[in-house]
């Protein structure tokens, strides 16, 4: 179980997709532009054993005239088999205590298995309507659902009115190929028929102590080859789900240095 | 005593000058006789020969038998003993045994009967009688033989038979079947021209020879005896007279003989008429002037016994009529009349009178018979007289000192004939007949021969025959100017001896009909001038239609023809002005045929349909007719059209009516007007003014613009080769210009393009009590000269609605009948039986029409109705168009109302409601004032709100052109509206909400809310709800949006939204309606940044829509706000939202921990406001 969290990366889909880097990845495809903007830190990194690592992501989703781009409704990420997640000894929380619930609702109820924090902006586009933004915090937990482990990331929001909903991502492990995790969300379950997420800004970062050591829910190492101190590799590859559009696969590459 | 050379050269010159001068008006024929051959018989029903039975009376002493004048006894007395065989021995000896019986006697005690049998005595006429020796008598009881067939020659010609150069021959061939046994001839009045030596050549030819002078208008009489033979007695055809010789042409007649056993009844043996040239050709150029014109009647002969027997006629004839051709007139001007004074003034025993020759218009040849003159044939002058107070003219002559005096009449009913008749004809002597010759031209030379009585009388010698020095030569009759037929001259005669009507014998003779009628002259012309020259201005109409007559009063010329049929269009834009009606009455048929010469004003035609006045003048008459036009009943009238003109006139000094009907016909798009006057008379005239009223009540109106407008008459005449269907070449066409040179009211003439354009409206409640019920009237309103009305909308204001409850809609198919009422009568109908039923009836209205300053108003009513075009509601206007007598039938014009359902406002929606007529039947209806009043009690409500609104109206202008929709003109007018006193007005609702189903977390409860308004209170304009903090949006519940296209799709708002887009129920009750309006709750696209909640309310007869806006409130507070209610009053409003997998709401907390309040806050229509916090009470588990 411990070794199939620390494959849970789901929320690291973007996170890994920059991770090491500051550039932007722009994907194209048609008129819809997926750009992914990311940072891991710390730079440095063991080259044999993960350590806990932060990850920053920006991710956004919109189309090149302007229009409201299509509605994200899977999510599939793959994580290579160096990025790491750790959940021993970190409280899972369930479904029902973060929902329905404001933002601080969630956190009383589940502050324990909190993993990361952000915000996210999404439009909600009714026929014959102008699309309305709405935003609000996005919290992500740690979470057990069916006997499995998911991520629930908790999006609460008052603007119009007051609403919540979970994206739940379903973990599961792969057992051969260069990706080792795989995380599956299905968007408009939480979302409703009418929602379009256009930007998630997030941190995930969590160190806790298990055991009287400090552990992270986020790991990585940097896996250069001996003789080496830096390395690059492909660490997630992410497919993203539009209605009635072929999927858009973003290959994510990671760079590290050794940390000696 | 001889004249000079010189003097008599002067004379010669003078008399050649005159006699150059009279060439061209002498006749190029010159004077000739010519026969007329008149056969008959008396009696005049023939039958088989019968015994002559006598009777002689000697009861007082001696008689001598004289046997046509023969002696033949001595009776009585000293003589031979009066017995029966003793008479009979001695008329044996006379007539030969076996043909005489004698009976009776003797002598002195009975009367002697004798009896002539066998076939001589069967001759009908033994001579026998015996001559009264002392004071014996005889007297022939039953005469014998068949009868006598007579034949009367007359000569009609302008100069004398002269049997004396050229014997005249008549050959008689009698009838097969006949068989003459005797005859005598007379020549001339009292045989004066004799003698006329006739013999019986065998016994079916009969002749006679003259060698005499007959005179002019003189005739030879020859008298058959004749038998009929057979057993039956039967003739196998007629016998054949023929007259030659005398220098006159030869005649020839056919001689019928009506054979049959019943006794000669009252009637007329003989009619014949025919105008004549000279020469005796008929006259048959139409509209010419005839030499002559011959009327000869003939009385059915009773039977007679020998010359000296009576005639024992059936009866006296008492009145005489002759109805003329139609179109064969009179100038009776032409000659000068003979004092009534003087033609009474009879001679005893000259027979003549004191009447000039200067007077005489023709001859009379009369026949009478009394017991002590005989038969009497004599000839006299007819005169012309002065037409006794109303008739147009009259005749007479003196026949045998009795005066027959000859009036006439011009009879309407009859195409005008004129119509000649002598009322209780003298019972002095029995009339048998007349020849009467009235003469072309009286004043024409050739008819100097037999001028008055110097000329035409010859029983005495009247003195000399001389031509009065000053007569002129205007012709007297003219021909008819049509070639339709046989000329048909007509008799009637009725006798003495049975009451005036009872025994009315007729005859008709046809004359050869007239031919030439492509010669006669025939050029009308007319003027046509409004009244008014002002723009779109109420106008009378001056119309002459003038006609030439120079050759009515030219000899030798053709008179001119005379139009039949005239149809006068007047220039498009004359049409009929609505505001004549009003106030005015139709002269019904009966009382227009009621007119007579005398009748007084208003006997016939009421004044109160009189519409103008008419004067015709002619040629024959010095005075003119004058009268007037009236309007005919509607439909009702000769063409059964909506509008037709009586015309009446009359002289009644001359007993002359002249009515005719004209039919006038609105084109149905423009309103142009034509007005047909069919079947006028034949009489000439030489103008025809007609004035159509002015003022204010004007007929017509005049055109919207400046500018030249044409009147087109056409005229088909008399003349035509077939009047009632003639040639495009036959018709005349005649046009007449008017100019309308000033605006309306006299301003500037009308620009082109479209006329002004700027209608006025008012509008309001009576009573303007926020909240109050009250009528609301409205007032539409236009100038003359501008655009007509077309249609409008009307946009009440705000608040104004109408209370529907109770009140049932008049149904389609009564709306339908009402519409189909379009007949003669169907106005009436409609006020009569009203289509849609009363409980429907909303209001009233009230449209004057017309232009000027005075308009027609014509009520209405309005009725609820439903759906139409679109509308859930319709108001029916039904008018039952009748002004005055004119019954346009029912006008419908039923406007959609459309409710806003957002809003409730009332509006009138002009793209589903019907257009306004602008013309009905042809009747352009130039609305300018429409007043419509919704005066129901408790129906319509003011407002609670004390805004100033305004009542809107787009008035659709008609453009200068009515059809045209292109060029219709909209103009929005305002009428300023504001409630008062919304002040006092209250504004506590009470809303209850309840949060029904799970009350855990999670759970998405069912919410309802309920509002409960006071009576009284203003109406509600904002309700806002703010939702407890415990319920959140479940966004995964809204799984359907329904769009605005989609919610506006069907007939009921929402209805074609998807089901899924369906999240609550809504239900108002209001007093306006007889049921509460409901429906359900939509998400609904919206301009807001969240779909609307819109609740969909609907009913059989409005819709209303309510739309909450969703938004957050207070940290993300879920609240809905009702902006904008509409101004109506609402009892109870229950707005239920789903729960469960529908349930847009979710409890983000278990809602029965702690109080949940909601926040509420409503806002008056009157401005008031109200807020309260009420707690949601959630059903919790008790513990």
């Amino acid at each position: 179980m411990g070794r199939v969290r620390r494959l849970n990366v789901a929320i690291l889909v973007i996170i890994l997709a920059v991770a090491g880097t500051a550039t932007a990845e722009v994907v194209q495809v048609g008129n819809l532009r997926i750009t992914v903007l990311g940072q891991v830190l710390p730079y440095k990194l063991p080259r044999s054993k993960p350590a806990p690592i932060a990850v920053f992501i920006s991710g956004h989703v919109d189309t090149v005239d302007g229009a409201v781009p299509p509605q994200l409704q899977k999510m599939v990420i793959r994580v290579n088999r160096h990025g790491l997640l750790r959940s021993r000894g970190l409280p899972p929380c369930t479904l029902e205590q973060l929902q329905p619930g404001s933002s601080d609702r969630a956190l009383a109820n589940c502050r324990d298995a909190l993993v990361g924090s952000g915000r996210f902006w999404a439009s909600v586009v009714f026929p014959d309507q102008r699309p309305y933004p709405t935003r609000g915090r996005l919290l992500v937990f740690n979470g057990s659902q069916g006997g499995g482990a998911v991520l629930f990331a908790h999006i609460y929001t008052t603007e119009p009115f007051n609403t919540s909903f979970v994206v739940t991502f379903g973990v599961r492990k792969i057992r051969q190929g260069p990706f080792g995790t795989e995380l599956v969300a299905s968007f408009p379950k939480a979302l409703g028929e009418w929602g379009f997420v256009n930007r998630i800004k997030l941190t995930l970062r969590r160190n806790y102590i298990d055991h009287g050591q400090q552990r992270g829910f986020f790991n990585a190492g940097c896996p250069a080859p001996a003789g080496t101190s830096v390395a690059s590799y492909q660490l997630a590859r992410t497919s993203f789900f539009f209605s009635q559009q072929k999927p858009i696969t973003v290959g994510v590459v990671k760079s590290c240095a050794v940390k000696e | 005593m001889f004249p000079s050379r010189k003097k008599l050269a002067i004379i010669l010159a003078t008399a050649a000058a005159m006699l150059l001068a009279a060439i061209p008006s002498a006749p190029a024929s010159a004077a000739s006789p010519w026969w007329q051959v008149l056969p008959s018989s008396r009696p005049a029903n023939l039958w088989v020969p019968q015994s002559l039975v006598q009777e002689i009376d000697a009861s007082d002493g001696p008689f001598l038998l004289n046997v046509e004048g023969s002696f033949a006894g001595l009776f009585g007395g000293p003589f031979a003993e009066p017995t029966a065989d003793n008479v009979q021995a001695q008329l044996e000896t006379v007539y030969g045994a076996g043909n005489v019986e004698v009976t009776g006697g003797p002598g002195g005690s009975a009367p002697l009967v004798v009896t002539s049998i066998g076939d001589d005595a069967r001759r009908g006429d033994i001579p026998l009688i015996a001559v009264p020796f002392g004071n014996a008598s005889a007297k022939v009881v039953t005469p014998g033989g068949s009868g006598r067939l007579v034949v009367t020659m007359t000569n009609l010609g302008d100069a004398p038979v002269d049997g004396s150069s050229d014997p005249v021959t008549v050959v008689d061939e009698l009838p097969p079947g006949m068989t003459a046994y005797g005859v005598a001839g007379f020549a001339g009045v009292q045989n004066k021209s004799g003698p006329l030596d006739c013999s019986v050549d065998d016994t079916d030819l009969v002749s006679c020879a003259f060698e005499g002078t007959l005179p002019s208008y003189e005739a030879l009489e020859v008298e058959v005896f004749a038998n009929l033979v057979g057993d039956p007695p039967a003739v196998s055809g007629p016998g054949k007279i023929t007259v030659s010789g005398g220098n006159a042409p030869s005649a020839s007649a056919p001689q019928p003989v009506k054979v049959s056993p019943e006794p000669t009844s009252f009637g007329i043996d003989h009619f014949s008429a025919r105008p004549e040239e000279e020469g005796g050709t008929p006259a048959i150029q139409a509209g010419a002037h005839p030499f002559q014109l011959t009327t000869t009647i003939q009385v059915n002969s009773g039977a007679m016994v020998g010359r000296s027997a009576n005639l024992r006629q059936p009866a006296m004839p008492r009145n005489l009529t002759f109805p003329l051709p139609a179109g064969l007139v009179g100038n009776a001007s032409v000659a000068a009349p003979c004092a009534m004074t003087d033609f009474h003034e009879i001679g005893g025993t000259s027979l003549t009178n004191l009447c000039e020759n200067r007077s005489a218009i023709g001859v009379a040849a009369v026949t009478v018979y009394s017991e002590s003159t005989g038969f009497l044939r004599v000839a006299v002058p007819t005169f012309n007289l002065p037409p006794r107070n109303g008739e147009p003219a009259r005749f007479g002559f003196v026949a045998a000192g009795a005066p027959v005096v000859i009036d006439t009449a011009v009879d309407p009913e009859d195409r005008y004939r004129v119509i000649a008749s002598v009322h209780d004809t003298t019972q002095l002597a029995q009339f048998l007949g007349s020849t009467l010759t009235l003469w072309g031209t009286p004043g024409d030379p050739r008819h100097d021969s037999s001028r008055g009585w110097g000329c035409a009388f010859h029983v005495f010698d009247k003195g000399p025959c001389e031509r009065p020095n000053d007569l002129g030569e205007i012709p007297f009759l003219r021909l008819p100017v049509a070639c339709d037929g046989p000329l048909d001259f007509q008799a009637e005669m009725e006798p003495w001896n049975v009451p005036i009507g009872s025994n009315v014998q007729r005859a008709s003779a046809a004359a050869q009909g007239l031919s030439g009628c492509n010669r006669v002259p025939f050029n009308p012309t007319i003027s046509a001038d409004p009244t008014s020259k002002l723009a779109a201005a109420p106008s009378g109409l001056d119309f002459e239609l003038s006609m030439p007559n120079s050759g009515l009063l030219n000899l030798e010329a053709i008179a001119e023809g005379q139009p039949k049929k005239v149809e006068v269009t007047l220039p498009e834009g004359v049409t009929v002005n609505p505001s004549e009606g009003e106030g005015l009455v139709g002269c019904s048929l009966a009382q227009y045929q009621s007119e007579t010469a005398v009748s007084p004003s208003g006997a016939g035609c009421p004044d109160a349909s009189k519409i103008g006045s008419v004067h015709l003048a002619t040629p024959l008459l010095s005075e003119e007719a004058s009268g007037s036009l009236y309007v005919a009943t509607p439909h009702e009238n000769p063409s059964n059209t909506l509008l037709a003109l009586y015309l009446v006139a009359r002289i009644p000094g001359r007993g002359i009516v002249v009515r005719a009907a004209g039919k006038v016909e609105p084109d149905p798009s423009t309103g142009q007007l034509k007005t047909t006057f069919d079947d006028l008379p034949q009489l000439p005239f030489s103008s025809f003014r007609l004035h159509f009223r002015e003022g204010a009540r004007a007929v017509l109106v005049t055109p919207s613009a400046c500018g030249t407008y044409e009147t087109t008459a056409r005229f088909t005449p008399w003349s035509a080769s077939d009047p009632d269907h003639p040639t495009p070449a036959e018709v005349v066409t005649r046009t007449s210009s008017f100019t309308i040179e000033r605006g309306v009211d006299g301003g500037a003439c009308p620009s082109g393009g479209n006329p002004p354009f700027h209608p006025g409206l008012q509008a309001g409640t009576v009573n303007n009590a926020a909240g109050s019920y009250s009528p609301f009237n409205l007032r539409l309103t236009r100038n003359d000269g501008e655009q007509e009305f077309t249609n409008f909308s009307i946009k009440l204001p705000p608040g104004v609605i109408g209370k529907l409850a109770g009140i049932p809609f008049c149904p389609d198919a009564a709306i339908a009948a009402a519409k189909a009422r379009t007949g003669p009568a169907g106005a009436q109908e409609e006020l009569d039986r009203p289509s849609c039923p009363a409980a429907s009836e909303v209001g009233r209205t009230l449209v004057g029409s017309g232009v000027g300053s005075l308009l027609t108003y014509v009520p209405g009513k309005l009725y609820l109705a439903g759906p139409y075009h679109g509308s859930q509601l319709s108001i029916a206007a039904i008018t039952a168009a009748k002004v005055g007598p004119f019954d346009l039938g029912t006008v419908v014009i039923r406007e959609a109302l459309k409710i806003n359902p957002e809003t409730a406002e009332v509006f009138v929606d002009p793209t589903g409601s019907d257009p306004i007529p602008h013309i009905i039947q042809g009747i352009p209806v130039h609305a300018r004032d429409i007043r419509v009043y919704v005066d129901r009690s408790n129906f319509v409500l003011n407002p609670t709100s004390c805004q100033r609104t305004s009542t809107a109206s787009t008035v659709l202008g008609s453009g200068a052109d009515f059809a045209a929709a292109a060029d219709d003109e909209p103009f929005t007018v305002t009428s300023p509206f504001q409630a008062a006193d919304c002040a006092s007005l209250g504004m506590k609702p009470k809303l209850k909400l309840q949060l029904l189903g799970g009350t855990r977390r999670g759970s998405n409860p069912k919410l309802r809310a309920t509002l409960t308004a006071r009576k009284g209170d203003a109406n509600i304009e904002q309700a806002q709800v703010t939702l407890p903090h415990s319920e959140f949006l479940d966004n995964s519940h809204i799984k359907t949006i329904c769009t605005r296209v989609q919610f506006n799709a069907g007939e009921v708002p929402g209805e074609k939204c998807p089901k899924a887009s369906i999240y609550g129920y809504a239900k108002a009750t209001t007093p306006l309606l007889d049921k509460p309006i409901a429906g359900p709750v939509f998400l609904r696209s919206s301009s807001h940044p969240l779909p609307d909640l819109v609740a969909a309310l609907h009913s059989d007869r409005i819709d209303v829509n309510l739309h909450g806006r969703i938004d957050s409130f207070g940290g993300g507070r879920i609240r809905t706000t009702f902006e904008e209610v509409p101004d109506a009053p609402v009892t109870r409003f229950v707005l239920t939202m789903q729960g469960g997998k529908k349930g847009l709401l979710i409890n983000s907390t278990n809602i029965c921990k702690g109080k949940q309040r909601a926040i509420v806050e409503f806002g008056g229509q009157n401005g008031k406001r109200s807020l309260t916090r009420p707690v949601i009470k959630p059903k919790c588990k008790k513990r």
